[in-house]
């Protein structure tokens, strides 16, 4: 008895051990740390990605000569109306106030300013989109007044023309058609100028002066949203491999970029911690085109696209070049004849070819369809718009950052091995926190100077950064790679002999005890138990002598 | 004098003149043509013998030294003039592209080739690049600030730009530079490091840490660069030399707050290869497309006996303008057995010489199955592409001076230029690459042996390890000099953190005048004037010991010092462990008169190495455990202790046996009672 006590007492220690020690204690180790997100909110905010978003912009209406005491509640109906009646996928509308003295002066304390709609009285009714601050000047006569039509043309200007790019964007739920072209906006890009010749002889080009002139009031001006650094190089020897094309007559200027030697054009690419573009200025060979590369087109230049300055000098001049835009790369500028030997890029030559890569850059960076240049737009409609663009780019950012959210979460639930470290729930709640502290800066209409608009952007580049760096936590995706199979791999040879000896000595147990009362109640005499409790078969031939020799051995 | 008679004397005068003009015109040209003739080889024999090497050159115009003429001015430049003037009626330019005259940029480049003992040829290429210039310390962030590169290569200039960088220098040196017989290290020893990879810098920063932060980034920039392991220098393999490697002139610093730092580290057992050379090529505004860089191929310069690249950045600054510039020099040099490359590039299969060709020793025995070969033939005609595979493709275009090419032999080499099939020679065998066309050299010589002569090496340095079963290694340095003056030497030495130094054991050991083979009885102070030390400190720090010694004039003197040998962890072993860890050359320089600098080569140091046989062991390990463990429960779950008897009549009621047994009744039980039925 006591032999099968002691071993029930073992069986039942080590599987007592077993599921309360073992099995939690491998549990432990073995689980993978997974913070828990809020899903269910970032599932939420990605089904309707500004639910919360209701953006509201202050306007300001100045009027010199005449003073229109309820103005603003007349244009602030007609505005209404006029934005009731789109549909609008981000909710946004304005709100017109008196123009305040003391909160402009304060406001240029600081360096920044509001919109204002400065109402002059004119013979004719006319509208100007002001080139250097942020400032619609209405004309009105006497007549607009009496027909009370002056706050509904105050409406439609507002809606139509200051708030141009809100009134056409914010209709769709895709903000930017991120075109193919635009590589992801960064608030530094670097730009690399290359003058390239396909031979070795010396040669020149006035870029300083004319980057100076015509490129630095751009950067300037864009500064608050992207900031450049520039680069020029001069590299012989390297046409981007159109020598390649001399044999080719078939080439076309529209294939032409996909000819071109891919490997050339990667060299070119400078690494760096924030995004690169290029712009390159090739001349062809000479060996390989002695007279002129066949597939470039010389063409007159369509003045109607370059700035003023520019049109004067090339009115009546033939380019023989032509520009390509590689995508999420730069732009090419492949010319059609090889530069002689000393040949100097002057700056009138440099000049057109300054803007083309400028109206190329605004497309690179993913500027709106509405600010490109093409769209008889100067680059002065594009200073009008620049705080629009602001507000553009953050609900932008917003949207790619609640995307990021939300494709972190939608991984998270596939992979379920993957771990999921505490950084990475700070990161998402901040990002959470921060993507709300901008929702309700958007939404507030007390607050909506320049300066709100550049902090907005930086809080929503911010956010962007938060995001990505919750989805690339570096933890978290090295551990990924440690599947299941292995740890099972690992524990198996050992839980597994555990597992069936445990089991078979306790069925075996559990059948010794089974048979041994059963022997007892169908042998009866013939089971004879010991001192030690055990049970004990006796075969019927040996019956005597083994009851004997029990006894004997007792 | 008939036809003269029957013309008018006035006449006759101007037809004596005109006569007399006539002739001068026709021989001032012969004249001059002649001149020409002496050095113009043009004969087509010449390029027969060239063609066919093994012929002996032998012209019929005797070639005279004394006249040099300049590529430029003969017939090559107007028949060059020709094909460009027929291009150019085909050739379309862009009008609205206006020319400028002079254009240039700073870069140079030039070949110096010096045939040396044993027919061995140095080829030395050298090229120097200027940056635009820029006023230091302004911001690149500035809106109207934009950065200019023409010549000087855009990435080096970021690398110095963003870290501060003041000086660079990048050497990537192999092989054996025999100084015995070929003399010093071409440029004295300052373009060439110790075998493998060396870098050094000047780096301004406001705190050591700062800078060896720059001097990591520059390290693992570099890496990426020039495909080398770079990467892999850290603090334990950087030194910061005291006195060695300091420049000798006025760094520019544009920070006055700053400091300069002077860092080193150095790779021994790096390769080097095409790899390292294709990147420094790129650097070269000609990208080996043009100029003396398009003999440069990574088959032929790696495939000889000593070859070293080299690139040494420095920032100068004028002091009146306040702007400064970058100046780039990189040198590519190459020692290269003759009779074996030309041999190897002919057959590139090695094939035994046949019978003919065998040069056997006539005044010993020989016969189709004996031969005593003779030493090396000292008479040798070959052309520069028969060593380095391809010509030289012109000058380059970019800069004012052309690419030069200069060999340095004596007077009894015979060097041309081959152009278009023509040959030239000049009085000081250097050659201006004026032309576009593809030129070779050409060298011929009665006697390899007859070398130009180099100035005597001051000084010779050997480094060995000293082992011992102690426990404790030695190290042991031998300086010799053989010259007549005393030499004074900055001695510079790094060594890994797991070599534990006993300075305390720094003796000299031996110092014999090498002329009477008298003994000195010197002690170390006598020879040491300064001794700067920086002990390691384990994985963090190297051991770096700097002195100032002085060998007295024919004489030789041995110092050594004791160390230890430290055990490393586990997965500090490379995969190669047995093959011993290398310790970087020391570096000698020799302050004066002339300044020499030379590396010892590298040591092999073979640590204790463990049997990394850890997964063997893991596994022997934890089955051990593992059967323990298995041994224990199974025993406690399921092995009873019983008596012989009682286990016997356990068998007998559930063994086997018994089984059977019961079986075999059952059966015969229902047969049985089938049969009784």
């Amino acid at each position: 008895m006591s032999t099968y006590y002691s071993r029930k007492v073992s069986i039942l220690t080590i599987i007592v051990l077993y599921l309360l020690v073992g099995v939690p204690a491998w549990y432990k180790l073995t689980s993978i740390f997974r913070v828990k997100l809020p899903v269910h909110y970032i599932q939420s905010l990605n089904d309707n990605k500004f639910q919360d978003v209701h953006m509201v912009l202050p306007i300001f209406i100045k009027s010199t000569i005449y003073k229109f005491p309820d103005i603003d509640k007349a244009v602030q109906t007609q505005i209404n109306y006029l934005l009731d009646e789109q549909k609008q996928v981000i909710p946004w509308s304005l709100q017109v106030s008196q123009y305040d003295d003391e909160l402009m002066e304060s406001a240029k304390k600081h360096n920044s300013s509001y919109h204002v709609v400065e109402l002059i009285l004119d013979d004719a009714v006319g509208l100007v989109l002001s080139e250097d601050e942020d400032k619609t000047i209405i004309f009105f006569d006497d007549e607009s007044v009496i027909t009370n039509d002056l706050p509904y043309f105050i409406a439609q200007t507002v809606v139509e023309h200051a708030f141009k790019l809100e009134n056409e964007s914010l209709d769709k739920l895709v903000l930017f058609s991120r075109a193919i072209y635009s590589i992801p906006y960064s608030p530094k890009v670097h730009l690399n100028m290359f003058l390239l010749n396909g031979d070795g002889d010396p040669i020149s080009w006035e870029i300083d002066s004319v980057l100076k002139t015509h490129f630095t009031p751009m950067r300037d001006f864009v500064s608050p949203i992207v900031n450049f650094t520039v680069d020029t190089s001069i590299l012989y020897y390297n046409d981007l491999g159109l020598s390649s094309l001399a044999n080719t007559s078939n080439s076309t200027s529209e294939n032409i970029i996909s000819k071109l030697d891919s490997l050339s054009i990667t060299k070119l690419n400078d690494v760096r911690d924030y995004p690169t573009l290029n712009f390159a200025i090739v001349f062809p060979s000479k060996e390989s085109f002695p007279g002129g590369v066949s597939f470039i087109n010389t063409q007159t230049l369509d003045t109607s696209e370059k700035v003023s300055d520019v049109k004067k000098l090339h009115s009546h001049n033939r380019t023989s070049w032509e520009s390509f835009l590689i995508p999420k790369w730069g732009s090419v500028i492949v010319n059609k004849y090889p530069i002689e030997k000393n040949g100097v890029l002057n700056e009138e030559f440099m000049v057109s070819v300054i803007n083309a890569f400028s109206n190329n850059l605004l497309k690179l960076l993913g500027f709106p369809t509405a600010l490109k240049a093409t769209d008889n737009a100067t680059i002065s409609t594009f200073y009008n718009s620049l705080n629009s663009y602001k507000r553009i780019v953050t609900l932008s950012n917003m949207d790619k950052a609640v995307t990021t959210l939300h494709t972190l979460s939608t991984m998270l639930e596939r992979f379920q091995n993957m771990p999921v470290p505490q950084e990475v729930q700070d990161d998402v709640i901040r990002s959470l926190e921060l993507r709300l502290e901008i929702v309700d800066i958007l939404n507030n209409p007390e607050i909506g100077d320049s300066l709100t608009w550049n902090k907005v952007l930086v809080m929503s580049n911010e956010l962007v950064d938060l995001t990505e760096k919750a989805f690339f936590n570096q933890e978290m995706i090295q551990q990924n790679h440690v599947p299941r199979e292995h740890k099972l791999a690992v524990y198996l040879p050992l839980l597994g002999p555990l597992t069936v000896m445990i089991i078979f000595s306790l069925m075996n147990n559990i059948n010794e005890e089974t048979s041994g009362e059963a022997n007892k109640q169908d042998v009866g005499d013939e089971v004879s138990i010991t001192d030690n409790s055990e049970i004990e078969l006796i075969p019927e031939d040996k019956e005597d002598s083994s009851s004997t020799s029990i006894n004997e051995d007792h | 004098m008939v036809i003269i008679s029957n013309i008018p004397h006035s006449s006759s005068i101007k037809v004596i003149l005109l006569c007399f003009i006539f002739i001068l015109g026709f021989l001032v040209p012969i004249s001059y043509a002649d001149e020409l003739v002496e050095t113009h080889i043009q004969n087509k024999e010449v390029e027969d013998v060239v063609k066919n090497n093994d012929v002996k050159y032998e012209s019929k115009t005797s070639f005279d030294p004394s006249s040099e003429i300049d590529v430029t001015d003969t017939s090559i430049l107007t028949s060059l003039d020709n094909i460009e003037s027929v291009k150019s009626t085909e050739q379309v330019w862009d009008t609205n592209i206006k020319t400028k005259d002079n254009l240039y940029y700073e870069f140079d480049e030039s070949l110096k080739i010096t045939p040396l003992k044993s027919n061995f040829l140095l080829s030395s290429f050298n090229f120097e690049i200027n940056s635009t210039k820029y006023e230091p310390g302004v911001s690149s962030n500035g809106f109207d600030e934009y950065s200019h590169y023409t010549v000087f290569p855009k990435s080096i200039n970021r690398i110095i730009r963003q870290n501060s960088v003041r000086e660079l220098h990048i050497r990537f040196t192999r092989g054996f530079w025999d100084a015995d017989s070929w003399g010093r290290i071409p440029y004295d020893g300052f373009k060439a490091g110790g075998s493998g990879v060396e870098l050094w810098s000047v780096i301004e920063a406001s705190s050591k840490k700062v800078a060896y932060k720059k001097w990591k980034y520059v390290a693992n920039t570099l890496s990426g660069m020039f495909c080398t392991s770079l990467n892999f220098v850290d603090a334990s393999k950087t030194t910061y030399p005291y006195k060695s490697f300091i420049p000798d002139y006025d760094v520019p610093l544009f920070d006055g707050k700053n400091q300069l730092f002077v860092m080193r580290a150095a790779l021994a057992n790096e390769n080097v290869c095409t790899e390292n050379l294709t990147p420094l090529l790129k650097l070269l505004p000609t990208k080996s497309r043009s100029g003396i860089s398009t003999l440069l191929d990574g088959h032929k310069v790696f495939d000889s006996y000593w070859h070293s690249l080299s690139i040494d950045v420095k920032t100068i600054c004028e002091e009146e303008s306040l702007v400064c510039y970058d100046n780039l020099k990189a040198n590519v040099g190459v020692v290269m057995h003759v009779p074996n490359t030309i041999q190897r590039n002919r057959n590139p299969i090695p094939k035994p010489v046949t019978g003919e060709g065998l040069r056997c020793d006539t005044s010993k025995y020989h016969d189709a199955y004996e031969c005593f070969p003779l030493p090396d033939n000292f008479e040798t005609i070959f052309l520069l592409s028969d060593l380095f595979g391809k010509k030289l493709q012109g000058s380059n275009l970019i800069s004012n001076n052309p690419s030069s090419v200069c060999v340095e032999a004596s007077k009894d080499w015979k060097i041309l230029i081959e152009s278009n099939g023509e040959f030239f020679g000049t009085q000081s065998n250097c050659f201006d690459l004026t032309n576009n066309d593809k030129n070779d050299i050409y060298f011929e010589t009665k006697n390899s042996s007859s070398i130009v002569r180099r100035d005597n090496v001051p000084l010779f340095v050997s480094r060995s390890i000293m082992s011992n079963s102690i426990g404790r290694d030695g190290l042991r340095t031998v300086f010799r000099n053989p010259t007549n003056s005393a030499k004074s030497v900055l001695y510079f030495e790094s060594l890994p953190w797991f070599m534990k130094i006993y300075l305390s054991t720094l003796i000299v050991e031996q110092a014999i005048d090498t002329t009477t083979g008298m003994k000195f009885d010197f002690d170390i102070k006598d020879v040491l004037s300064t001794l700067k030390y920086a002990a390691a400190s384990d994985r963090k720090r190297p051991n770096q010991i700097e002195y100032e010694i002085t060998i007295p004039p024919h004489s030789t003197i041995i110092l050594s010092y004791q160390f230890e040998k430290n055990l490393l962890k586990y997965s500090e072993y490379p995969p190669d462990a047995n093959h011993g860890f290398e310790i970087e050359s020391a570096v000698v320089t020799v302050k004066g008169p002339t300044k020499y600098q030379s590396r010892t080569s590298t040591l092999l140091l073979v640590l204790p190495t463990p049997d990394f046989s850890m997964p063997y062991n893991v596994i022997i390990l934890t089955s051990t455990i593992m059967g323990l463990i298995f041994g224990t429960v199974f025993n406690l779950l399921v092995k009873r202790v019983l008596t012989l008897e009682d286990a016997e009549r356990i068998r007998a009621v559930s063994g086997p046996k018994y089984k059977l047994k019961k079986l075999k009744e059952r059966l015969l039980s229902r047969f049985g009672t089938n049969k009784n039925a």
